[in-house]
């Protein structure tokens, strides 16, 4: 076979997708190709597809046009032992038939990662942690699931589905980058939610971030005033907040005493698990600003902790804000 | 003072600049040093740290180590680090600050909005409070104008008080013509290429709001609460 068995892993090439060695001989303790290719640097997204579902012509109906070499990728996925040896007069480089295999099995792993056993499977990886973690703060590690933005191969790169912000994120590794996004395909995160509604979060609030400067709010009437919090909110969070308090953010959350952890299954980050006191100028930590260092806001320390401490920063943000637009 | 032999001026910047190639710091620019010798800049961290005068010299390069003990050395050095990072909040905000900031910006420095639509927005780092010791530095990003966890985890250690709660905005403040241009795409979730009702009525209340402020600002009337 054109691939290398994991026991010889410091024969791999961790700049190409297939190593080959030439040597033809990978012994009865190697392990499969789906293992092998599933368990590569970059591939950990992939679940091993089970060779039955492949076996079965009716799943890949459609694919024998879409992949060239069909046959031999076929064979080289399902280990079918050739003599390589013995090469037809037709056989192309072991090369082409490792991409072809790379991308017939991508194809078929988009269509069997929504079937009822591939479905499990992924969820056996997202408890698991292998999708990873929200990246945006305020979704507090939030499990996140692969998906494509496109079902047609080599247009873009896997990205990853985020159900508290329902959103989609670059993989924080470049590893991931060479990963076709249509190998999870468009339509899993929400097939995969559907299945197990219980793993959508709950009770956590739509929470955005507002934009601050010496603890009180940028008025939205400023040109970097806050533009954005539609995207970040969802009707129901709305009915939820009719009494007034529509706006929430880091320093006022925690201090409500409200809970902010994600979901039973994400991990907690410590820093931010404990945290969330309320921002306090009496430390001290505040600059004195000189005239030419004011950067043009017309708020001054002192005057800053006193109205935190007075506690109604709405009404005097709106003040703050009319007077630096009038200076 | 220590008595200042020439070679300690070849060694000038020898501390800040050991401080800033450390694995994890690559957020932080370096503070001038006109900026750190007025102390008027400083007013206040006295209480902050311990030896301060101590850190103080580390910082400045001009300590005399071999007159610590290694106990009193440890906390000097800790105290320095703590030191530097509390002033570095406060020099950020000047405009010399901002504007290194600002090529650190430029050149994508702090990273790229991780979100897909944000098309790699660069990112500017942010606290989630000024007080230290509370919260690691975090990432805004003035597209999305959301905050990210930064990707290593070897910045999950540095304190977001060292950048302060009010940076990004105070830049944006400042420098208007820099914020980027917002877009209304978002991600619609499909289902073989069809919309999901909910997430399409979600939509449709999310445009609502989006009008409403739009029209809002228009007005400048400010929000009734
Ligand atoms: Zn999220
Ligand atoms: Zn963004």
């Amino acid at each position: 076979m054109s691939y290398l068995p994991e026991q010889s892993p410091a024969h791999y090439d961790p700049n190409a997708e297939f190593s080959d060695s030439g040597d033809s001989d990978t012994g009865t303790d190697s392990i499969s190709w789906i293992s092998w290719f599933c368990s590569y640097t970059g591939h950990e997204y992939f679940t091993e597809v089970m060779d039955e579902y492949i076996e079965d012509e009716f799943n890949m109906t459609g694919l024998r046009q879409m992949v060239p070499y069909y046959n031999y990728a076929l064979e080289m996925i399902l280990d079918i032992e050739e003599d390589l040896d013995n090469e037809l007069p037709d056989m192309p480089d072991v090369h082409v038939i490792e991409n072809s295999a790379e991308r017939l099995y991508g194809l078929v792993h988009a269509r069997y990662i929504i079937t009822r056993q591939g479905l499990q499977q992924m969820s056996d990886k997202y408890l698991a942690g292998h999708f990873g973690t929200c990246p945006r703060f305020l979704c507090h590690n939030t499990f996140v699931v692969p998906c494509g933005r496109s079902d047609t191969p080599s247009v873009d790169s896997v990205k990853l589905y985020c159900p508290q912000c329902k959103d989609i994120y670059s993989p924080a590794s470049t590893r991931f980058s060479s990963v076709d996004g249509a190998y999870f395909g468009t339509s899993f995160p929400q097939i995969f939610f559907m299945t197990f509604p219980n793993y959508l979060p709950t009770g956590v609030p739509n929470d955005y971030y507002v934009p601050r400067i010496y603890g009180f709010k940028v008025s939205e009437h400023s040109k970097a005033g806050p533009r954005m919090e539609w995207l970040r909110q969802f009707p129901e969070s709305f009915e939820e907040d009719e009494d007034g308090d529509e706006e929430i953010d880091v320093s006022l959350r925690s201090a409500n005493g409200e809970d902010t952890s994600p979901r039973t299954v994400a991990p907690v980050d410590e820093a931010t698990a404990a945290d969330d006191q309320p921002v306090d100028y009496d430390q001290g930590a505040m600059p004195p600003v000189k005239d030419d260092q004011r950067s043009g806001v017309s708020a001054t320390p002192d005057s800053a902790a006193d109205a935190q401490r007075q506690n109604s920063t709405k009404d005097i943000m709106a003040g703050i804000e009319q007077t630096r637009l009038a200076s | 003072m220590l008595d200042d032999s020439n070679s300690e001026g070849d060694y000038a910047r020898y501390w800040a600049e050991w401080f800033l190639y450390l694995k994890g710091n690559e957020y932080f620019v370096e503070i001038d040093e006109d900026y750190i010798a007025d102390r008027f800049n400083l007013t206040g961290l006295n209480s902050e740290v311990e030896h301060y005068q101590a850190a103080l010299q580390m910082i400045a390069d001009d300590l005399d180590e071999s007159a610590l003990d290694e106990a009193t050395r440890e906390v000097v050095d800790r105290s320095a680090r703590h030191l530097y990072g509390l002033i570095h909040a406060r020099y950020v905000i000047t405009s010399r600050g901002m504007q290194k900031v600002l090529e650190k910006y430029k050149t994508g420095g702090f990273g790229r909005c991780p979100r897909v639509l944000c098309n790699n927005q660069s990112l500017l780092p942010v606290g989630l409070t000024d007080v230290p010791g509370i919260h690691p530095v975090k990432l805004y990003c003035p597209h999305c104008q959301d905050i990210y966890n930064p990707k290593s985890a070897r910045h999950a250690a540095i304190d977001g008080a060292y950048f302060g709660s009010s940076l990004p905005h105070m830049i944006f403040q400042t420098h208007p013509s820099l914020i980027p241009t917002k877009s209304a795409a978002r991600y619609e979730p499909k289902i073989f290429g069809f919309k999901v009702h909910e997430i399409a009525e979600a939509h449709r209340w999310q445009d609502k709001a989006r009008a409403e402020k739009q029209e809002r600002l228009e007005k400048g009337v400010t929000p009734a609460n």
